[in-house]
């Protein structure tokens, strides 16, 4: 027999003596989320929980006026190379962002053979497929068009996120049965730049991922 | 373990049964005698079996369940009447209230055995919390102005629940003063036969605890376990000029007591 | 790595006497409980979400085996490897496989307990693979050829200044005390080794079985950057990190970070459902899963030490506990330390090797306060602490409860003794007035003799015992 059926045989006679749990959590955990303190307005409370851990923002109308925030950022950070994926949307920002004389690059080949791209480029600029208010967390879904390291390898991240797209808290993104019907690749959220507390319980920021993370709330 | 049902009180009693516990009884039997007479002083009857010995917690805590079975049985053999059971130890009152259902719940034991130690538990108080809950004395201080740090053994808060009877009982004497102590929820380090076998740790948490205690700037310390007592009071003897140790109960009847 | 209960008391009496280890602990200890408790104390009834979180680990351990298949089920569906490994060899062969089907010569490693837990590093070092840990603590206690000392903080013992001069030391860096410079110093080695490390491993939060999810953890980037530089990563984790389902993740979450440092949540949050898919630029090409069982289906067969499996390491348990305070972690010479190591370490490793470690705690219950998922620690050491009482039994499991006896005949003797007095009042009323009067006896210096007196005074006998006192009251 194999490891897994020896595994699984044991838990199985070991089963038996489970007492059987009623499945009753979610309900209970619900009628705990409503006694909690109330989120409000949840773009008001992302931006106050993203504050907490020292995130910077910018709010703007619409997309249109997102190069001229991205170019703001770029010159605040002292950024000299950006690197986005190749969604479309993104290209009038990738033109101003030429027209302004920053080396701008797209991740349109693979990790492999750009990675020495990837690694020295100051800034990787992504879109997040919405927030979660309650404790400040960019929902990002990597993709073809925008991989997971330009949220990753480079110091700093900016992020572009719709206010359309802000959930109060996780369990209501989670309700609305997108990831459930089809897990992408990979989910992170992201709630802050790189840190670290692993001397002497001291926050430090900017460990392996940004050391700088930007929010762009549209809308 | 530690009891999620909020504890029902039952109303004053008229007559009730005095456990004295082993420490109690060999170490600080005037605290035990002052317990008493507290609550003979609420017009209470007090009973209190010869017969009594320890609660089984030292052989329960070291694994050895047959035989803290069986002083446990002889012990509740020894309380038969529906009077409360009045425990001066947080950690004896817990050892009955909490663990009896465990000892005596095991395929092992008699239905008739377990249902007796159920009954049995649920009629047992730690002192502190009866003064407060059941008897809900008044105390008038006549005692000089003093600063008191109160230590809240581990059994007692965690295992029991009692957090605010103890401190109840001390608001209630004008001229006490409470002083807080750094980390006061923390273990002293007794742990009954822990305090021998892992001395070195005992000692450590004992020697914090003495410390913290010195550095509150009490007058007295009091608690409603003598392990703990015990413990600290010789810790803090080895540590120079100390505050006095002694049992909660012994401290209030010098409080309280017409001259 | 191996728990002696000989050199426990050694080591344990060593570390109290340490006063830099003191002095760490009590700071870094100090800081991460109060970071715990502020947290909690933000909620509403935290104490009810205590036992949701409980519930639902209850729950999904309840269903294991049916839970267990699903998961493999779903990420198999989607291209990730599922191995199974009833012991800690096997894992670690299962690795080193991998490793060598795909010519790995150097593998980075996000945090994980259960490959401390199957000792990989060195398994993959003796056979030549290169092993870097990503993760700062783990990073340092790497180089300072460490076990990690804390679950969640592997090198918590150490304050900066030692951390300097490691530095300093292996790396060859000027020496300095600047917390963000020697960040940053990890920060590049560790950068280089990413780019071209052949595989990265890391360990599981939470695998959930719904939608075939693994779940991470972190606030570095290390684990995102195990899980996404790579062509390769393996997942380890142990069988009893499945949960039941996807809307189980917000509670527990929640629990876990404010449980562990204090966050709401952490800094990343990284769920991963498959292997790079077709077009996608970046990511793993292989991901696996190694479920490592190493005795846990033995704890489970026990429907009371079953509890011990709903652990989410979150090291609340550690931080609070006041024996951890003074004794660090690797007193314990154990992967799991503290409260949980205490229940843990006995099962997975038998009562005759880390049976000791039951004795090690006043059972002051301040770990069961904290659990996040409330698991009885103190009840779950009694009842060790009964199995270890008991004689070894001809055919006992290997793993478990029931493996090997930590009797000792003198001790066993003594308490049986002890009953004979205790059960027989005219016995013990003798006998305690003879003791008392003896203690009157001996010259006080005497006392330091003993254990008790080495660092305290004994207490002093009363005259008259409470029985005395009280001889003539009614119902005597
Ligand atoms: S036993 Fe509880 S407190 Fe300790 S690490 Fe596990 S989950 Fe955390």
């Amino acid at each position: 027999m194999s490891a897994r059926d020896n595994i699984l045989n044991r838990l199985r006679i070991g089963a038996r003596t489970a007492f059987a749990h009623p499945n009753a959590t979610t309900a209970r955990e619900a009628e705990w989320a409503a006694k909690q303190p109330p989120i409000g307005d949840p773009a008001r409370r992302f931006l106050a929980e993203i504050g907490k851990v020292g995130t910077s923002y910018l709010r703007v109308p619409d997309w249109t006026a997102v190069p001229d925030a991205v170019t703001s950022w770029v010159r605040e950070y002292g950024i000299s190379s950006v690197m986005t994926g190749t969604t479309p949307a993104l290209e009038p920002l990738r033109e101003h962002l030429r027209a302004q004389g920053v080396d701008t690059r797209i991740l349109a080949e693979t990790a492999e053979t750009q990675r020495e791209e990837i690694f020295n480029t100051d800034c990787g600029i992504t879109t997040a497929r919405g927030a979660i208010a309650d404790t400040g967390s960019l929902l990002l879904i990597p993709s073809a068009q925008e991989p997971r390291l330009l949220s990753l390898a480079m110091p700093v991240h900016i992020a572009l996120l719709e206010r359309a797209n802000l959930f109060p808290t996780l369990a209501d993104y989670l309700a609305n049965n997108e990831f459930r019907n089809q897990p992408p690749t990979n989910l992170v959220l992201v709630s802050g730049a790189s840190r670290t507390a692993d001397i002497e319980l001291t926050l430090t920021v900017g460990v392996h991922g940004p050391k700088v993370l930007l929010v762009a709330l549209i809308g | 373990m530690t009891s999620a049902d909020p504890i029902r009180y039952p109303d004053k009693p008229e007559t009730v049964y005095f456990f004295g516990t082993c420490l109690v009884d060999n170490f600080y039997a005037q605290a035990g005698l002052a317990a008493v007479e507290l609550i003979e002083r609420e017009g209470v009857r007090v009973i209190f079996p010869q017969g009594q010995t320890c609660c089984g917690q030292p052989p329960f805590n070291s694994g050895y369940r047959d035989e803290a079975r069986r002083v446990a049985r002889a012990q509740m053999a020894l309380f038969p009447r529906p009077f409360p059971v009045v425990v001066p130890s947080g950690s004896c009152g817990a050892m009955f209230r909490v663990h009896y259902a465990e000892l005596f719940g095991g395929p092992d034991t008699a239905v008739s055995e377990q249902a007796q130690a159920r009954e049995f538990a649920a009629r047992v108080f730690e002192w502190s919390e009866f003064m407060h809950h059941v008897l809900r004395v008044r105390w008038e201080d006549r005692g000089p102005p003093v600063r008191v740090s109160y230590h809240p053994s581990c059994h007692l808060q965690r295992e029991l629940g009692v957090r605010r009877a103890p401190l109840a009982l001390l608001e209630q004497l004008s001229g006490v003063t409470l002083c807080p102590v750094e980390d006061a929820e923390e273990c002293c380090g007794f742990g009954g036969t822990f305090a021998v076998k892992q001395e070195p740790i005992s000692a450590a948490m004992v020697d914090d605890k003495a410390r913290k205690i010195v550095a509150g700037g009490a007058e007295v310390l009091v608690a409603c376990d003598a392990g703990c007592l015990m413990n600290i009071g010789g810790a803090l003897a080895r540590q120079g000029p100390a505050p006095r140790v002694l049992p909660l109960a012994q401290f209030i009847k010098e409080r309280v007591h017409e001259a | 790595m191996k728990p002696d209960a000989g050199r426990f008391k050694v080591d344990a009496a060593r570390a109290t006497l340490n006063a830099t280890l003191r002095q760490n602990l009590n700071h870094t200890l100090g800081l991460i409980r109060a970071r715990r408790d502020a947290a909690f104390e933000a909620l509403t009834a935290p104490e009810e979400l205590q036992e949701i979180g409980q519930a639902i680990k209850q729950e999904s351990l309840a269903r294991l085996p049916e839970l267990l298949e699903r998961l493999e089920d779903r990420l198999t569906a989607r291209g990730i490897q599922v191995h199974w490994a009833e012991t800690a060899d096997e894992a670690n062969a299962i690795v080193l496989e991998i490793a060598r089907r795909r010519g790995v010569q150097l593998v980075v490693k996000g945090k994980t307990m259960v490959s401390e837990e199957t000792e990989l590093n060195r398994f993959l070092q003796r056979h030549g693979i290169e092993v870097l840990e990503a993760d700062l603590g783990e990073y340092i206690v790497q180089l300072a050829q460490q076990p990690p000392s804390h679950i969640v903080a592997p090198a918590i013992h150490m304050n900066r200044r030692e951390i300097a001069d490691l530095f300093h030391e292996k790396l060859g860096e000027p020496y300095t005390v600047d917390i963000e410079a020697m960040t940053a110093m990890a920060r590049r080695v560790l950068r280089e080794k990413f780019k071209t490390a052949g595989m990265g491993v890391t360990g599981v939060n939470f695998a959930i079985a719904e939608t075939g999810t693994l779940c991470l953890v972190e606030n570095e980037g290390n684990g995102r950057m195990c899980t996404t530089a790579p062509p390769v990563h393996v997942a380890m984790m142990g069988l009893e990190k499945v949960v039941a389902n996807l809307s189980d993740l917000p509670t527990l979450n929640r629990l876990l970070t404010r449980s562990a440092t204090g966050q709401a949540i952490s800094t990343y949050f990284n769920w991963i459902s498959s292997p790079r898919r077709r077009g996608e630029k970046d990511g793993p090409e292989e991901v696996h899963v190694v479920i490592l069982d190493n005795g846990r289906s033995s704890v489970y067969s026990d429907g009371e030490l079953r509890d011990t499996l709903a652990c989410l390491r979150c090291g609340a348990c550690l931080n609070i506990c006041p024996v951890y305070a003074r004794i660090g972690g690797h007193a314990y010479r154990a992967v799991y330390m503290g409260p949980i190591g205490k229940i843990l370490t006995p099962q997975l490793a038998g009562l005759e090797t880390a049976g000791h470690l039951t004795g090690a705690s006043t059972l002051c219950g301040a770990c069961a306060e904290v659990c996040p998922v409330k698991i009885p620690i103190p009840d779950l050491l009694l009842r060790l602490r009964q199995e270890g009482s008991q004689p070894t039994a001809a055919g006992r499991a290997l793993f478990g409860p029931g493996a090997g006896s930590q009797r000792k005949p003198a001790e066993a003797m003594l308490w049986k003794g002890w009953q004979v007095l205790h059960d027989r009042p005219a016995y013990y009323r003798a006998a305690t007035a003879l003791a008392r009067a003896a203690a009157a006896l001996l010259p006080r210096r005497a006392a330091s003799l003993s254990p008790w007196g080495r660092r305290r005074e004994l207490p002093v006998p009363a005259r008259a015992s409470l029985h005395a006192l009280l001889r003539n009251r009614p119902g005597a």
